[in-house]
């Protein structure tokens, strides 16, 4: 037996379970022989020896089992250990690493907390809207049922009259239940500062339809709906905070509404419930008090029976639609009934463009990827000897590149720190961005979700980037470069070309990010200033409700109006002044008054469904909106019998195309009566009231007299300066006149615009962010990598420089190299972007989308970061001392 | 003759093992089966099978150390040798053990001269 074989079998290592299972039973083979020796040195015969042996040994497998138990756990628990040791040693080393080139450091960190604050910010945004936008329970099956002529896309909401929605909830089959809901104006004036309300007027089972519970108190039961029950209320989460402090005891509390009807409070509603729009209070409406069949101010809200699809309602509808526009020919104008799913309505429009926002950021975070794997691989080039001494000292090639992995994972975990502290400062930039824009179910916070989603996009980033050096500490013959030294002329042919292409792969993302959001953004900037066909930027507005009780009769009300709009005149810092029925480019939702369609006549045109608007004498000039034809009302309009008014560009081209309408008359009904007819005075230009993006549709005002008066509508002023500084002259004035009238607060007609475009808002901001992030990702990638690259060949240059190569020659070769690299990106970038505009050009509300501008300038500012990242290092060049470098090596 | 095995007293094996092994020097488990029934008069014997699922759990805790080697007969066998840790836990065990005889003598009336 030679010493070899002798000794081997000694070294009994313990590393995986099945050497711990054969070390056991080697040890009882042994102790059972040693036994036999014993025995038979007793006197024993062989066989009597073993037998005695085995039995003194009694039940081994059971013994070996325990034996075979604590050695895999002290196995298991020693891997651990080394696991986590060698990951403590690893994090040490790293930091001690980042401590000796904290520029790298800090470069890193920053990129990825760049990338991160921008996820952040923009994950949040989507999750408020795409993944958890409505507050109702089981909202897909919420949908909203009405009739309108026009498309839904331009009008948000759809109307319907009372006994049509009787109609409809009785006849149907395809719904679970339907509720109507009408919008009434309110004040609740037992208060010490009596507040004005929106409020809402709902039918039995609203609740069961929206799937939603009081917060506090109970809903209305079907009693409450009864002719002559006692009159109760359901108060809105925020005015209960407001009015009332927040206190449990108003339930049962009877409150006065209006002046003279009391309302017990039987439930608060939660939260973020203010459905349909912006509501705070909620009665029941008794079918007493329902309008007639030509007054369409509701809408109406339903849930599909269980398994009942779209079509099949929307068949139903139809059909029940068509009986009815039979029975009751005042129907018939109004166009089919529709059947609309309640998230579709409100996030239809928003589809597209999220689409886009994701794939956009996506390029962003690529953008990010790209330059940390690059800033990574080439300090893993830099450290390939570090590298090649470890592995020649042992280090597993699996321990190099968990030493990587490492790395990577603390630069992501720190870069995610920062970025989750600045994405959310970033997102409550946003949100002051936008503030009170959108809608207030929708909202954005920083939930356990998003948080969960940041923290796998982290981990994921971080071992995306380790990955590309850690393969390269793999695939890279780790031999070769701790042989060959480190004074190679550069980093290698291989890394050169990737190098190259990584840049141009940048500078084509920056290029296609930079043209698209550049162009969007530009559209959003000039919405917001033209297109409304008013002037948004110095007015204030006043929304006034003057009660049933205080103003009695039409003159009342008209007089109120008119001594509120002279007394603002007077006023020295109020530039104008004037009332209008309606706020003028604001959206036609329940704030801002409903407007109903009006159908006029005249002898060309049979029927046009038209927007109508009371105005008093100025209210063009007020506005800003232009005077194409004709006149202004005058004083004189109101008194006299015949009555004026002014027509919109949209509804002069429909009734009179070609010819002047000044002069001309039309009918305010279905049937020519000269008792509705109107002579038109003067053209005004189209007011956008669906946004700048939406055509404006015909329109007509007339003056404001005691014939045409309302309750309610907007005192306008305008200032030269701020608008909100006028609100305490406006507030003064309109309490000098009636200091029992309760008021909401003056808006300006900006923000009420600004409501009208929230999508518009929305896209613009979070495409405006990208585009400052792709701006600072693409500025340090490229900047970093060609500056690093020529760096690193200045060995290279100074010997090149030794055998008498000019500066002035690698100086052109370096900007030649550049050239390349941004020409192949932003052709390649401006390809896509072009592509990708097309699919884009319906956001763009009024853009030209091949605005040469923007592409001029993402073009020569590209080209231009590329050549001045060249050309600076390239400088340096013309002052190495070839005789140095040359030493240096 | 009292046979030791796995269901003895408590920790009554491994207090056996370590104070067998305290001279300091390397034995196998036969080996430490022998000493003990020799330094008890012939009167414990520890069980073949309970002996070594003790040895490996108190190898593991690192009170042992293990290390495989030629015996004397020329045979493979696993060596254990005490270790330092094995040394203070023998002397916190023997603290431990001497109070607990030491009360249930005073319960069940032993004289110390009885134990002679």
């Amino acid at each position: 037996m030679s010493a070899g074989e002798k000794w081997r079998p000694l070294l009994r290592r313990e590393d995986t379970p099945e050497q711990i299972t054969r070390n056991i039973g080697a040890e009882f083979d042994a102790h059972v022989e040693l036994r036999v020796e014993q025995l038979k040195a007793e006197g024993l015969s062989e066989e009597e020896a073993r037998a005695r042996a085995e039995s003194l040994l009694g039940d081994a497998g059971r013994a070996a089992e325990l034996c075979e138990r604590t050695d895999r756990s002290w196995l298991l628990r020693e891997r651990v250990g080394h696991f986590l040791g060698s990951i403590v040693s690893d994090t040490l080393y790293a930091l001690r690493i980042f401590r000796t080139s904290p520029l790298f450091a800090l470069m890193a960190v920053l990129c990825l907390a760049v990338g991160i604050t921008f996820v952040t910010s923009i994950y949040s945004f989507l999750d408020g809207i795409l993944i958890d936008p409505l507050p109702f329970e089981e909202a897909d099956e919420l949908v909203m049922v009405g009739q309108d002529a026009t498309t839904p896309e331009d009008w948000n909401w759809m109307w319907s009259s009372y006994p049509d929605f009787a109609d409809w909830e009785s006849r149907n089959h395809v719904f679970e239940n339907l509720a109507a809901f009408a919008w009434a104006r309110c004040a609740i004036t037992d208060l010490d500062d009596p507040v004005r309300l929106s409020s809402c007027l709902v039918t039995d089972a609203f609740d069961d339809v929206l799937g939603i519970t009081p917060f506090l108190g109970r809903a209305f039961s079907p009693d409450d709906y009864l002719p002559g029950a006692e009159p109760v209320v359901l108060l809105g989460h925020g005015i209960w905070q407001r009015a009332y402090g927040g206190d449990r005891d108003v339930l049962g509390r009877w409150i006065t509404i209006d002046g003279e009807h009391r309302h017990q409070i039987v439930g608060i509603m939660p939260p973020r419930f203010d459905f349909p729009c912006f509501m705070e209070i909620w009665r029941p409406l008794r079918s007493e008090e329902a309008h007639p069949r030509t007054r369409d101010i509701y809408v109406t809200f339903g849930r599909l029976r269980e398994g009942v699809s779209l079509e099949t309602a929307r068949a139903d509808m139809l059909q029940i639609g068509n009986v009815l526009a039979e029975e009751y020919p005042e129907n018939a104008e109004r166009g089919e009934v529709q059947v609309v799913p309640y998230g579709s309505f409100q996030f239809q429009p928003l589809r597209g463009p999220l689409l886009t926002i994701l794939v956009v950021a996506g390029l962003v975070l690529l953008l990010a990827c790209s330059n940390l794997a690059n800033l990574m691989l080439s300090r893993t080039i830099g450290r390939r000897r570090e590298l090649a001494v470890r592995a020649t000292l042992g280090a597993g090639r699996g321990r190099l590149i968990q030493q990587v992995l490492v790395e990577s994972l603390i630069i992501a975990l720190a870069g995610g720190v920062v970025g989750v502290v600045l994405g959310r400062l970033g997102l409550n930039l946003l949100l002051n961005g936008i503030q009170r824009a959108v809608p207030t179910f929708l909202q954005f916070d920083m939930n356990v979700r998003v948080l969960a989603s940041l923290a796998g996009i982290i981990v994921l980033t971080g071992l995306v980037f380790g990955m590309a050096p850690a393969l390269a500490v793999r695939r890279g013959r780790l031999g070769t470069s701790l042989r060959s030294d480190s004074l190679r002329m550069s980093s290698g042919k291989k890394h050169t070309v990737m190098r190259s292409a990584l840049v141009t792969f940048q500078i084509t993302l920056a290029t296609i990010i930079l043209t698209v959001t550049g162009l969007v953004v530009q559209s959003f900037l000039e919405s917001r200033t033209h297109h409304l066909g008013v002037d948004t930027d110095h007015l204030l507005g006043q929304y006034l409700d003057l009660p049933q009780w205080a103003y009695p009769t039409s003159g009342d009300r008209s007089a109120f109006f008119h001594a509120g709009v002279d007394r603002l005149r007077s006023q020295p810092q109020i530039e104008a002044a004037a009332y209008i029925s309606h706020a003028p480019a604001a959206p036609l939702d329940w704030r801002t008054g409903i407007c109903t369609s009006v159908t006029v006549l005249n002898s060309e045109q049979p029927y046009v469904s038209t927007r109508a608007r009371i105005v008093s004498p100025g209210y063009f000039t007020t506005a800003g909106i232009t005077l194409l034809a004709g006149r202004d009302f005058r004083d004189a309009d109101l008194n006299q019998d015949r009555k004026c008014a002014v027509v919109n560009e949209t509804l002069a081209r429909i009734l009179w195309p070609g010819s002047d309408p000044v002069g001309r008359s039309f009918f305010r009904s279905y049937e020519p009566d000269p008792e509705r007819v109107h002579e038109v005075v003067g053209v005004v230009g189209d007011v956008r009231h669906g946004g700048p993006g939406v055509a404006a549709g015909p329109c007509y005002y007339v003056p404001l007299s005691p014939q045409t008066t309302r309750s309610t509508g907007w005192l306008i002023v305008r200032s030269s300066g701020e608008p909100l500084s006028l609100a305490p002259v406006l507030h003064a004035t309109i309490r000098d006149l009636d200091p029992q009238l309760a008021k909401a607060a003056p808006q300006t007609i900006a923000e009420l615009a600004r409501a009208l475009n929230w999508r518009t808002i929305l896209f613009a901001w979070i495409l405006g962010i990208i585009a400052v992030f792709a701006l600072v990702l693409a500025l340090v990638g490229i900047v970093g990598i060609i500056s690093y690259a020529v760096s690193n060949r200045r060995r290279e240059y100074g010997i090149r420089l030794a055998l008498g190569a000019g500066t002035g020659s690698i100086t052109r070769g370096v900007l030649r190299h550049g050239a390349t690299m941004a020409g192949c990106g932003v052709a390649a970038g401006m390809v896509v972007a072009i592509a990708a505009m097309r699919f884009l050009s319906s956001m763009l509300l009024n853009t030209d989308a091949r605005d040469p501008i923007i592409y001029a300038f993402v073009i020569t500012f590209l080209i231009t970061v590329t050549l001045l990242a060249g050309w600076l290092p390239a400088r340096r060049i013309g002052r190495i001392d070839p005789v140095e470098v040359l030493r240096e090596e | 003759m009292t046979r030791i095995g796995s269901r003895g007293f408590y920790g009554e094996i491994d207090i056996l093992v370590l104070k067998t092994l305290s001279g300091g020097e390397s034995l196998h488990g036969l080996a430490i089966i022998d000493a003990v029934r020799e330094s008890s008069g012939e009167y414990l014997q520890i069980d073949d099978a309970a002996l070594y699922p003790a040895l490996h759990r108190l190898h593991r805790k690192g009170l042992l150390k293990g290390e495989w080697r030629i015996s004397d007969k020329k045979r493979r066998a696993k060596f254990y040798e005490i270790t330092p840790a094995g040394r203070n836990e023998l002397a916190r065990a023997l603290e431990e053990w001497t109070a607990h005889t030491r009360a249930m003598g005073q319960v069940l009336d032993i004289q110390p001269e009885d134990l002679q």
